[in-house]
């Protein structure tokens, strides 16, 4: 097969400017007193990478964090410009790039206004993106809510609009960064067959991903970065387990723990919500069993944070019973890529939910367990109110929302309080304490119950509570 | 072979895999900066409907905001000088008028330009398509804008002040297109220079409104002193202003010198903010 995309010896070189030199200040004093103290750093992203791809090829291409994956897409994007060596392209190869799902897209604009900015944004000319409208509305299944204010959309109807643009872009060449990792599996399982039709088509993919199952399933080889070298390139399964070895080794060396391990790890995400990273996650899931958890049941893991808890849920419960929710990203992000693979367990078991406004609407089903273990720390009142009624709303009849927080026994009290586990909690700002009666309050007016439960087994030392549906309209007591 | 089973989109080419060309330089080629600005004339074309839509949606009015400032300003001026400081001239309000226009075109577009590329970081970062089309965007934006003013405004005065029209008025749209080329030239510089240093922003703030005083568009050039007069006639959107002045309120030709400033200006413009943005769009990904 004759190449269609060649990379030779590119290098890409960064340089860090750790004294803000956007500045005209810092250009204008450097030209009197020498160098101003603009501090520059390099940091070589990618170093000597010679990759060819055939036409009609799919090249799948894992690394860890930082490896430079993504700075070698969007090289060949032509989004960045190579320090050294250069991109070789077939003359007239018509290349998409899928970083972000809906690239372009504006709030206020309605589903057909965004469609249409969205598809010119990928070079499409007024008649293609004509004779393509038809296609992607389908393919979104969204016919009726063209005309909504993509405002209004939930999330998922977000990201299907989104993805139905680019599933709809017919390229040469798709470059492809993991964008869909966060639907839920149907919504997965569409892009996969979108993907594997683009492939029978002749499309050449190339495909960014940490998903072993989802390289497994589109790729025909596979390369592997390593700080910013190619360390493989070859046959999917050896390229997979090259991978792995290499995060395993990069973990003994820098002397972090196995999965198994209690020893506390430095790690920021492990840090951010106070510590006992490990205890917590523990706690969770022997706390629920302890209640009733069984691996048929389905629960919702609010606030899933680093996935602490998800670790130990994850392989007990059946396949797509676990589903987790995270307000932060990056949070949720460090979890699948640092904490899911060196515990061993696949993020694929479960389902997961992130977005900022707690909702759930992508969230086919009702739950019988779910916990917010050290969330209510971190949610405002107005914030709690919304998860209240998000995560009551998604249990079925006889299900039981558990949730930890640092109580304030006395109503009375406007001041942090200091607890015995050595952390301040705040009433207006994190980690927040609320007293029970306030919770109870918000319960009440959304027609649930709430009951304290006497445990004191919680590692930060929080206390407990599980609120349920209640039958009937709450009656006064 | 290749197009069987392929979408209702026809494909123009099947990608050459005999010839592969360095996309870098490649990219760099004036000829493809042009080719690809054709390319993607349909974006284009959707980010003007855009911050237009985006600006009017959900206002009664609309667009009749839009000559709410020109006109105010314009009452604004029009009590200064005939009323406080009793300058009396006939004509005085539709002299004031085209220049106020032009310059409100010329400076919304300036101060737009500056966040055309350092704005957009989202689409900058993830995905490729010619830079030039963000600043041009910003400057059509504020062409329709003008345009619309300009044809509701403009034969309200004519009319108010019984002004016959004239030959030289054909003149207005030679010098209306040399004045929207030298805008996209001036945004290319200005978004492209803001990217690089941020603090360009602030300065053109400060340099706008000085430029304002050194336009002739509260007065008139034949009143400036003669030491000045050189300055003034050589500020940049001076030439465009004073061939407005001169076509409606005098009713005669732009003088020669008027002419060839507003040509050289607008090639100086459009030639260098292209060469400028073309050699430097290849970065903006890692400033934004």
């Amino acid at each position: 097969m004759q190449s269609v995309l060649e990379a030779r010896h590119v290098s890409k070189r960064f340089l860090l400017r750790h004294n803000r030199a956007g500045e005209l200040k810092v250009r204008f004093l450097s030209t009197f007193g020498g160098r101003a103290g603009e501090v520059k750093e390099e940091f070589w992203a990618l170093r000597d990478i010679s990759v060819r791809l055939a036409s009609g090829e799919s090249l799948g291409l894992v690394g860890r964090n930082g490896s430079g994956k993504s700075t070698f897409l969007k090289l060949i994007a032509a989004i960045y410009r190579p320090t050294e060596g250069a991109i070789w392209l077939a003359r007239g190869a018509r290349i998409t790039t899928m970083i972000e799902l809906g690239v372009g897209f504006h709030p206020e604009l309605t589903g057909r206004e965004n469609v249409l900015l969205s598809a010119s944004v990928h070079g499409l000319s007024r008649s293609d993106i004509e004779a393509l409208y038809p296609s992607i509305v389908a393919y979104a299944g969204l016919d009726h809510f063209m005309d909504v204010p993509l405002k209004n959309y939930s999330s998922g109807m977000h990201m299907r609009l989104g993805f139905a643009v680019a599933a709809n872009l017919d390229p040469d060449i798709l470059l492809l960064d993991e964008i869909f990792a966060v639907g839920d599996e149907p919504f997965q399982q569409k892009c996969m067959g979108t993907l594997t039709e683009l492939q029978r088509r002749g499309c050449t993919i190339l495909f960014v991903s940490h998903s072993a199952p989802a390289i497994r399933a589109i790729c025909h080889r596979v390369c592997v970065l390593h700080r910013g070298e190619l360390a493989y390139d070859g046959g999917v399964d050896a390229g997979l387990a090259e991978y792995r070895r290499l995060v395993a080794a990069d973990a003994a060396a820098s002397g972090q723990p196995a999965a198994t391990s209690a020893e506390p790890d430095r790690a920021w995400h492990r840090e951010v919500l106070g510590g006992k990273w490990d205890e917590a996650g523990a706690w969770a899931f022997e706390f629920l069993r302890r209640h009733g958890l069984r691996p048929h049941h389905r629960v919702l893991d609010v606030g899933c944070g680093s996935l602490s808890a998800a670790r130990f849920i994850l392989p007990h419960m059946e396949s797509g019973h676990y589903w987790g929710f995270e307000q932060e990203r990056a949070l949720f992000d460090a979890g699948v890529r640092f904490e899911l693979s060196r515990a061993g367990v696949p993020a694929e078991w479960g389902f997961f939910v992130v977005n900022d406004t707690f909702d759930f609407s992508s969230v086919p089903h009702q739950f019988d367990f779910a916990i917010a273990n050290s969330l209510f720390a971190r949610l405002p009142i107005d914030a709690l109110a919304r998860c209240l009624v998000a995560v009551v709303n998604k249990l079925q009849p006889e299900g039981r929302f558990f949730a930890t927080w640092h109580d304030n026994p006395d109503l009375q009290n406007t001041e942090p309080v200091a607890r015995a586990s050595g952390l301040t909690t705040f009433p207006d700002r994190p980690p927040y304490h609320y007293a029970f009666d306030v919770i109870a309050a918000l319960c009440g007016s959304i027609g649930a119950t709430v009951e304290r439960l006497d445990d004191t087994s919680h590692p930060r030392g929080e206390s407990v509570m599980v609120i349920r549906r209640a039958r009937r309209a709450p009656s006064a007591r | 072979m290749l197009d069987t089973g392929r979408t209702a989109r026809p494909r123009e080419a099947v990608p050459d895999t005999a010839t592969l060309v360095d996309q870098a330089e490649t990219r760099r080629s004036l000829r493809f900066t042009v080719r690809s600005l054709l390319q993607y004339r349909e974006l284009l074309r959707n980010l003007v409907v855009k911050d237009l839509k985006l600006k009017y949606r959900g206002s009664v009015l609309g667009f009749l905001w839009s000559l709410a400032n020109p006109l105010l300003m314009l009452v604004v001026y029009t009590v200064a000088f005939r009323y406080v400081l009793k300058v009396h001239s006939e004509g005085f309000v539709l002299c004031l008028l085209v220049g106020l226009l032009a310059w409100t075109f010329f400076s919304n577009t300036t101060s737009m330009a500056t966040g055309a590329i350092a704005d957009n970081g989202g689409l900058v970062k993830t995905v490729y398509f010619p830079r030039a089309i963000l600043p041009i965007a910003t400057v059509l934006f504020n062409f329709a804008q003008y345009l619309l003013n300009v044809a509701v405004l403009l034969p309200v005065m004519l009319l108010l002040y019984q002004m016959p029209l004239a030959a030289p008025m054909l003149a207005f749209p030679i010098f209306v297109g040399l004045q929207l080329l030298f805008m996209v030239g001036v945004a290319l510089w200005v978004a492209t220079g803001t990217a690089f240093f941020r603090d360009l922003k602030h300065l053109l703030e400060v340099g706008l409104a000085a430029l304002f005083w050194a336009t002739p568009v509260l007065y008139q050039i034949e009143q400036v002193p003669a030491s000045l007069s050189l300055p003034v006639r050589l500020a940049p959107l001076s030439p465009f202003v004073i061939a407005y002045q001169r076509m409606f309120f005098y009713r005669e030709w732009p003088e020669p010198s008027v002419w060839i400033l507003a040509v050289t200006y607008t090639v100086i413009a459009l030639v260098g903010g292209l060469s400028l943005l073309t050699r430097f769009e290849e970065r903006f990904a890692e400033l934004v």
